[in-house]
C-alpha cells in the first residue's frame, strides 16, 4: 500500500501534461464518422458543380443529418445537423421542469413530426433541405449555409419542390424553391433559390390541412386534406400559376388511406391505395379521371407493401414503376402515364422473384432504366423492352436484405453498361457497388448505438484456472497436476520450435503497433443499437467490425438496451423484446428468451452461483427474471423511478426490501443518478502532503450522486446508498436547467458542470466545472471518528455514518460539457483523467485530474511544501488546452456516453465514446506511458550503442591488459 | 457560384412577421491567426445562450460567405424580464474566438414581441458580466462613436403579398480570432547533442581522453620532467595506498579502526 502511495505520488509528479503526439494521432484512435441510416427519398447522386463530372452522394438520414459522401471511398465530405439549430417551441424546453399542459400538447401534436426533404438541381451548386420549420440551402461542395429561412413558429414544412425560375440565369439561379408549410390552411411560398427571398406567396384560408406539393413544367399543384368531419379521406387539389401564385382551378378527389404524390416534368400524379393494396388508384393532377390499377397476381400471397418509383424522362409519356412486395417475394409493374388524356396504362410486369429486392431508376439519354438489386445479383432492365440488358453477379449479400437503392448507369457504345449502386440494407449498412463489386460500406447502424460493453479475451483464462487449482491443492497433487500439464503442453513444442526462427526475425522487424496490441490485451467492444442489433468492434484494428448481428425481430422503435458480458458471453436485455445471449467471439446466438420484458434499466448483482440481472420497472421496483434466481443476501441496489420523482434504496436477496426513498422536492425532478464505476480501484487511502503527513480520503463504495433540477436552480446530493443518509448537498441558483448537468463520481471526489450565473452579486454567464473532494477529516494524520479504535463502526446503521470533510473549488470553462466520465486503469495507480464531451466543438477532451485539485492555493503563490505536492496557484478560468483533445482534429459528433476500460498495462486506459451519432475510440496514458517503450524508442540506436560499446571493449581490453602486465613488471 | 450569390445578399430577408425583429450578422475577417476564413470547417457555428431554462438556445451555422447570421431575433414570450442578455459564443474546432455579450430589449416600434439589439460587447470568461469591453454595435452604439457599424434598414425586399413590414434592425460585427488550436505535440526525436550532455557519457569521454591521451602526453613530455613525475608517483598516493593495504592485511595500521568498522558493517 505504501509502495502504491509512493508510486502514485511519483506518477502525479511526472504527469506534467499528457498530450496527443503528432505521430500517434490517427494511429491509436479510430472514428466512424456517421450520418445515420439514409432515407430512400432523400438519397441521391448529384453533381455538385457544373464544371466537373464527378458526383457526390447526398442524403438526409433518419437522424436528420444532411451530408455528402464521396462515392469513391465512402468518406464524409461534409455533414450538418438539421435538428440542432431549430428553435424549438418553448413548451418543449419547459418539459424538463413540468410536463406540458393539455393545450400545449395539442399544439405540439398538430405540428406533427418534423419531415425532412432534400432537393437538388444539376449545376446549381447548392442543395436545398427542409426539416421542421426551416428551409436551408447548402453549398453542395463544402456544406456551408447559403441561406436559411424559418417558417413562423409552430409551422412545419410539409413539402418542397424545385421549379425552373424562368429568369435570366446569368445573374440568378436557374431554379426556385417552392415551399408548403402551415397546419390549418397551408401557405405556398416561392423562394428565390439563390438568396431565399420571397417571390410570391399563396395562402389557403379554407382550414384544410396541407399535405403535398407537385409540379409539372407548366403548373403547380397544391394538395390539402379536407377536415375529417366534412369529408373523410378527400383531397382538395388546387393548381397554381407559376408566375404569380394565383389559384387557377381546384377540384376534390376521394382517395384511399395511403397516398403518395409524384412530380414529373410532363405530369404530376397522386396515387392511393387501401391498407391491403390489391389495387391502386392513380389520378393525373389537373384532370378528374381516376385510373384503377390492378396489382394482384394469382397465388402469390398477400401484398404487404407497395412503393412507387417515378421514371420521368423528358419526353411524354412518363413512366412509373410500382414495386409490389409480398411476404416471400416481390415483383414490379410498369405503367405509362399519358399526360394528354390523363390515362395510365400498364406497359409490362417485371418477373416475380422469391427474394427481397430493391429497385432503382436511372435515366439514360432521357429514357428510364430500372435496376433490380437482390442479394445475389443486379439486373438492369431497359424501359423500352422490359428485358434485362445487363446483369452483374454480386460478390457479397447485403446486411439484412436490400432496403433501398440508387443507381448511376453509364452507357458506353451500344450495349456496354457500367453501373454504380448505392444501397442501404435493411440492417442499416450503406454500401456502394461498382458493377456488382463492393467498393465501400458504411456501418450507419452504429449511429443508433445505445449500449456498449468490453469483452475480455477469454483464451488465457483456462491457464489461469489451472494455476489457481495448483495453488490451492496439496503439494503432491499440485505437482502431479503440473507435471501432467507440462506433458500435455509438449505436444505444442514442435510447432512452437518450427515457428521460432520466424518469430525471432519478426520480433525484430515488426512495427511497434503489433507489439502494443499484445501488451494491451485483446479486448473486443460489443455495441447494441436501439433497433436491437449487435455489432462487435475490434479496437486493435481501428474499430473494424468483427461481427454483426441483425435484430431478432424487426422494429423501428427505439428501445432501452443493457449489455452484460461474462465469460465471453454477451447477455443483452432489450426492452419489450427479451433477453438475448450471444457468443462474444463470433456473434452467434446462444439463446433468445422472448419473455415479457418491460424495464427502464437493468442492474447486474452478484448471485450465489452466477450474477443475477434485476430489471427495474417504471416505478423503480427491481425484479429478477426467475423467482429462484436471486442475488446473494445483503445485496444493495439503488433505483430511480422513470418519472424522476424518486430514488429508492433496496436490499435484495430472497426477499426484496425497500430501505429508503429519496423524494425530490416539490417542483423539482431528479435528472441524473451516478455511482462510482464498478471497477474503481484506489491505490492509496490517503493523500501524502508536502510535510509527509497524510490526509485520509473518504472512501466508501456506497456513494450515490443525485442531481435534482428545478425551474432555474439545481441541487447536488451525495447519498450513502445503504442508509440513504445525505452526506453532502449543494444548491446552485440561476442555473440553466434546460442544458445537461453532467456529473461523475470516482474514488473520493466528484465533479459536475453547468451553465449559469456564478454569483447573485456579480452575475457572470459562464460554464462552470465544480470539483468536490471528500476527506475523513480536515486535519492531516487524523482519521476522524473512524480513527478511534474503541468506536464500533457499521455501515448499516444510520447513526454511525460519518459525514466527509469536503473541499470544493469551481472553475470557469469556455465550453459546455454534455457528458463526463473518468479513465480507469488496472490498479488505479495511474492518475485519473476526466473525460468530457464538448458538444459545441464536436470533441472529446481529457482533463488531467491534477488541474482540478480543490486544494490549489487561492490568491497566493503556493508554499514550498505545496509545490512539492504538485499544487499551483488557482486561477478561475480553466484553460481547455487543445493538447487535451483526445479527438484532436477529428470532428466527433453527438457523443452521449464515454466508457473506459483498463488494459494489461497499468499506464493505459481504453476509451470509447458513442450514443448520438458517431463512435470514437482511443487509448489514453494519463501519466504518460511509463511501463511501455514509446514510439521514440529506437531499436537500431540501442543495438548500435551496444555494438559500439562491445567494439570499444574489444579494442581497449588488450591495451588495459598490456598496461597491467607492464605495471606488474615495474613494481 | 458563390460569386453569383454575393450581389444578392442584401435581399436576404426574413419571412414576413407581425413583429419587428433584429438581425445580427457576424463576419469573420481574415486575420493573422486565420488568413483564410473560407478554410473554417462547415461545423463552425455561433450560439446565443441566455442561461435561463425558459429561453431556448439559438444556434446557427457558418455561411458560405464566412459570416454567421442570426435573423429574426425576438424576445422570448415566456421571459419574465423585459430585457434578455445572451452569451454569444462562436465555436470552431480549429480556432478559438472571443465571447460576446448580446443584450436584446423590447422595441422596434411594435407594442408586443418587437426586439432590438441594445448592444454587443466583448466579454471575458471568469470576469463579471458587467465587466465588458467597448461596445461593438447595437442601439446603444449609435450615440457614441463605436467601431461597429449599425445598419438600420427598412425591409425592402418584399416582392409579393404579405403583411406590411416594419423597420428591421441589422447589426454587423466582426468576430475576433483569439488563437489557433494546435492539437499535436512533436515527439522529441533522437538528439546526439542531448546524448553528449549525459553525465555518464561525459565521464566516459574524460576517461577515454585520459586513457588514450596520457601515453601520448607522457611520450611527448620533457625526459627530465618525466623522471621527476615518475619519482613523485612512486612516493605519491598510490605508494601510500600500497603500504596501507599491506598494513591492513597484517592487522596493525594507523587507520585500522575505520577498516574494522567497515568490516563489521559488511558482516551485519
Amino acid at each position: 500500500m505504501r509502495l502504491n502511495a509512493l508510486l502514485s505520488l511519483f506518477l502525479s509528479s511526472i504527469s506534467s501534461v499528457h498530450s496527443i503526439l503528432a505521430d500517434e494521432a490517427y494511429h491509436i484512435d479510430y472514428h466512424h464518422a456517421l450520418l445515420g441510416i439514409p432515407q430512400a427519398e432523400t438519397t441521391f447522386f448529384h453533381q455538385p458543380s457544373a464544371s466537373s463530372n464527378a458526383s457526390l452522394l447526398y442524403t438526409i438520414s433518419e437522424k436528420a443529418i444532411i451530408g455528402a459522401v464521396n462515392p469513391k471511398d465512402g468518406s464524409v465530405v461534409w455533414r450538418q445537423s438539421l435538428a440542432d439549430p431549430l428553435p424549438e417551441p418553448a413548451s418543449v424546453v419547459e418539459e424538463a421542469v413540468k410536463l406540458p399542459d393539455e393545450e400545449q400538447q395539442k399544439a405540439l401534436r398538430s405540428i406533427g413530426p418534423a419531415k425532412a426533404g432534400l432537393l437538388a438541381e444539376e449545376g446549381s451548386g447548392f442543395v436545398v433541405s427542409y426539416y421542421g420549420s426551416a428551409v436551408s440551402a447548402w453549398d453542395a461542395m463544402n456544406g456551408k449555409l447559403a441561406w436559411q429561412r424559418l417558417m413562423p413558429q409552430g409551422q412545419h414544412v410539409k413539402s418542397a419542390l424545385l421549379i425552373p425560375s424562368g429568369r435570366d440565369t446569368s445573374s440568378s439561379s436557374a431554379v426556385d424553391v417552392l415551399v408548403l408549410h402551415g397546419t390549418e390552411g397551408g401557405t405556398v411560398t416561392r423562394l428565390d433559390a439563390s438568396s431565399g427571398a420571397v417571390v410570391w406567396e399563396y395562402e389557403d384560408r379554407s382550414g384544410a390541412s396541407p399535405r403535398y406539393l407537385a409540379s409539372t413544367k407548366n403548373s403547380i399543384y397544391y394538395v390539402s386534406e379536407q377536415s375529417a368531419v366534412l369529408a373523410a379521406n378527400s383531397m382538395k387539389i388546387v393548381s397554381l400559376d407559376t408566375e404569380n401564385g394565383r389559384e387557377d382551378k381546384g377540384h376534390v378527389l376521394k382517395v384511399d388511406e395511403v397516398v403518395t404524390v409524384t412530380s414529373c416534368p410532363n405530369a404530376a400524379f397522386i396515387s392511393g391505395h387501401g391498407r391491403s393494396p390489391r389495387s391502386m388508384k392513380v389520378n393525373v393532377l389537373g384532370s378528374d379521371k381516376v385510373n384503377t390499377l390492378n396489382l394482384e397476381r394469382s397465388n402469390d400471397g398477400e401484398i404487404e407493401a407497395v412503393s412507387i418509383l417515378p421514371g420521368c424522362g423528358d419526353s411524354s409519356p412518363s413512366h412509373i414503376l410500382v414495386h409490389v412486395q409480398t411476404r416471400d417475394g416481390a415483383w414490379a409493374e410498369v405503367f405509362n402515364i399519358d399526360s394528354e388524356s390523363a390515362e395510365v396504362r400498364k406497359a409490362y410486369s417485371l418477373p416475380y422473384l422469391k427474394a427481397k429486392d430493391a429497385f432503382a431508376v436511372s435515366i439514360i439519354d432521357g429514357k428510364p432504366h430500372f435496376t433490380r438489386i437482390t442479394d445475389v445479383e443486379i439486373e438492369l432492365y431497359s424501359f423500352a423492352s422490359g428485358i434485362v440488358v445487363a446483369r452483374w453477379p454480386r460478390n457479397q449479400p447485403s446486411f439484412g436484405g436490400p432496403g433501398h437503392a440508387q443507381a448511376e448507369v453509364v452507357l458506353r457504345g451500344q450495349s456496354n453498361y457500367a453501373i454504380r449502386i448505392s444501397e442501404v440494407a435493411t440492417g442499416g449498412e450503406w454500401t456502394l457497388m461498382r458493377n456488382g463489386e463492393l467498393v465501400w460500406s458504411r456501418p450507419e447502424m452504429l449511429a443508433h448505438v445505445v449500449a456498449a460493453a468490453w469483452v475480455d479475451d477469454v483464451s488465457g483464462e483456462a491457464l489461469a484456472h489451472e494455476l489457481d487449482f495448483e495453488g490451492h491443492e496439496n503439494p503432491l497433487r499440485a505437482y502431479t497436476h503440473r507435471l501432467k500439464r507440462h506433458l500435455r503442453d509438449l505436444e505444442y513444442l514442435p510447432a512452437w520450435l518450427q515457428q521460432l526462427p520466424s518469430s525471432v526475425t519478426s520480433g525484430l522487424l515488426t512495427s511497434k503497433a503489433e507489439t502494443e496490441k499484445g501488451l494491451l490485451g485483446h479486448k473486443l467492444l460489443v455495441v447494441a443499437t436501439s433497433t436491437g442489433q449487435h455489432v462487435a468492434l475490434d479496437p486493435a484494428k481501428a474499430g473494424a467490425i468483427k461481427w454483426k448481428r441483425l435484430a431478432q425481430a424487426a422494429s423501428d422503435e427505439a428501445r432501452a438496451v443493457s449489455l452484460y458480458v461474462h465469460d465471453g458471453v454477451v447477455t443483452s436485455y432489450v426492452d419489450r423484446l427479451g433477453i438475448m445471449t450471444i457468443n462474444a467471439t463470433d456473434g452467434r446466438d446462444i439463446s433468445f428468451d422472448q419473455s415479457d420484458a418491460h424495464f427502464t434499466g437493468v442492474i447486474i448483482a452478484p448471485g450465489p452461483v452466477a450474477p443475477v440481472a434485476y430489471r427495474i420497472s417504471r416505478d423503480g421496483q427491481p425484479n429478477t427474471t426467475a423467482i429462484s434466481d436471486v442475488a446473494r443476501d445483503g445485496t444493495y441496489l439503488v433505483t430511480r423511478s422513470a418519472s424522476g420523482q424518486e430514488v429508492q434504496g433496496w436490499m435484495v436477496g430472497r426477499s426484496n426490501i425497500k430501505l429508503w426513498t429519496f423524494s425530490s422536492a416539490a417542483g423539482s425532478r431528479i435528472t441524473n443518478v451516478v455511482a462510482r464505476p464498478a471497477h474503481d480501484p484506489v491505490s492509496s487511502i490517503g493523500k501524502v502532503l508536502g510535510d509527509r503527513s497524510v490526509l485520509y480520503k473518504y472512501l466508501s463504495p456506497n456513494l450515490v450522486l443525485i442531481t435534482s433540477t428545478k425551474r432555474d436552480s439545481f441541487t447536488i446530493y451525495l447519498l450513502d446508498s445503504i442508509t440513504g443518509t445525505i452526506l453532502y448537498s449543494a444548491t446552485h441558483q440561476d442555473a440553466d436547467t434546460s442544458s445537461p448537468i453532467p456529473s461523475v463520481l470516482s474514488e473520493n471526489w466528484f465533479t459536475y458542470s453547468f451553465f449559469g450565473t456564478s454569483d447573485a452579486k456579480s452575475p457572470s454567464k459562464c460554464h462552470q466545472l465544480v470539483i468536490v473532494e471528500l476527506y475523513e477529516s480536515p486535519i492531516p494524520n487524523d482519521r476522524g471518528p473512524l480513527g478511534s479504535s474503541s468506536a464500533n463502526y457499521s455501515s448499516f446503521s444510520p447513526g454511525s455514518i460519518t459525514k466527509p470533510h469536503t473541499i470544493t473549488q469551481s472553475f470557469v470553462i469556455t465550453q459546455p460539457i454534455s457528458h463526463m466520465s473518468v479513465t480507469q486503469t488496472a490498479q488505479g495507480i495511474t492518475s485519473r483523467q476526466l473525460l468530457c464531451t464538448l458538444p459545441d466543438l464536436n470533441a472529446i477532451i481529457a482533463i488531467p485530474r491534477y488541474l482540478l485539485d480543490p486544494r490549489r492555493p487561492v490568491d497566493r503563490d503556493p508554499t514550498r511544501e505545496e509545490i512539492e505536492e504538485g499544487l499551483f496557484r488557482y486561477s478561475p478560468v480553466l484553460d481547455l488546452d487543445p493538447k487535451f483533445f483526445l479527438s484532436h482534429s477529428r470532428e466527433v459528433v453527438g457523443i452521449q456516453k464515454i466508457i473506459s476500460a483498463p488494459t494489461l498495462l497499468e499506464s493505459t486506459s481504453l476509451v470509447f465514446g458513442f450514443g448520438g451519432l458517431d463512435v470514437f475510440g482511443t487509448r489514453v496514458t494519463p501519466s504518460k506511458a511509463f511501463d511501455v517503450l514509446g514510439k521514440g524508442f529506437n531499436k537500431l540506436a540501442l543495438i548500435g550503442t551496444v555494438a559500439a560499446l562491445g567494439l570499444g571493449t574489444a579494442v581497449l581490453a588488450p591495451m588495459v591488459r598490456r598496461k597491467a602486465v607492464e605495471r606488474g613488471w615495474r613494481l | 457560384m458563390l460569386l453569383l450569390l454575393l450581389p444578392l445578399l442584401p435581399l436576404l430577408a426574413t419571412i414576413p412577421h407581425l413583429c419587428s425583429a433584429a438581425s445580427l450578422i457576424i463576419s469573420i475577417p481574415p486575420s493573422t491567426q486565420l488568413p483564410n476564413p473560407n478554410a473554417l470547417p462547415p461545423s463552425t457555428h455561433a450560439t446565443l445562450l441566455s442561461g435561463v431554462a425558459q429561453v431556448p438556445r439559438i444556434s446557427t451555422p457558418l455561411t458560405a460567405r464566412s459570416t454567421i447570421e442570426f435573423h429574426n431575433l425576438t424576445r422570448p414570450a415566456s421571459s419574465d424580464s423585459s430585457a434578455q442578455s445572451y452569451l454569444l459564443t462562436i465555436s470552431a474546432l480549429s480556432h478559438v474566438f472571443a465571447c460576446y455579450r448580446v443584450d436584446i430589449i423590447p422595441g422596434g416600434g411594435s407594442a408586443d414581441g418587437g426586439a432590438v439589439i441594445e448592444g454587443i460587447w466583448e466579454t471575458y470568461p471568469g470576469s463579471a458580466w458587467s465587466d465588458r469591453g467597448p461596445i461593438l454595435g447595437g442601439k446603444a452604439a449609435q450615440g457614441g462613436g463605436a467601431s461597429g457599424s449599425v445598419v438600420n434598414s427598412a425591409g425592402s425586399s418584399s416582392k409579393g403579398p404579405g403583411p406590411e413590414r416594419e423597420q428591421e434592425q441589422i447589426v454587423r460585427i466582426d468576430a475576433k480570432v483569439l488563437s489557433r488550436r494546435d492539437f499535436y505535440e512533436q515527439r522529441a526525436g533522437f538528439n546526439p547533442l542531448g546524448l553528449l550532455m549525459n553525465p555518464m557519457v561525459l565521464l566516459g569521454a574524460v576517461a577515454m581522453a585520459i586513457t588514450f591521451g596520457m601515453p601520448y602526453l607522457m611520450d611527448n613530455i620533457d625526459p627530465d620532467l618525466k623522471a621527476e613525475f615518475q619519482e613523485q608517483q612512486k612516493n605519491g598516493p598510490l605508494a601510500g595506498m600500497h603500504s596501507a593495504l599491506q598494513a591492513a592485511a597484517s592487522g596493525v595500521s594507523s587507520s585500522g579502526v575505520d577498516l574494522r568498522e567497515g568490516g563489521g558493517a559488511r558482516r551485519r
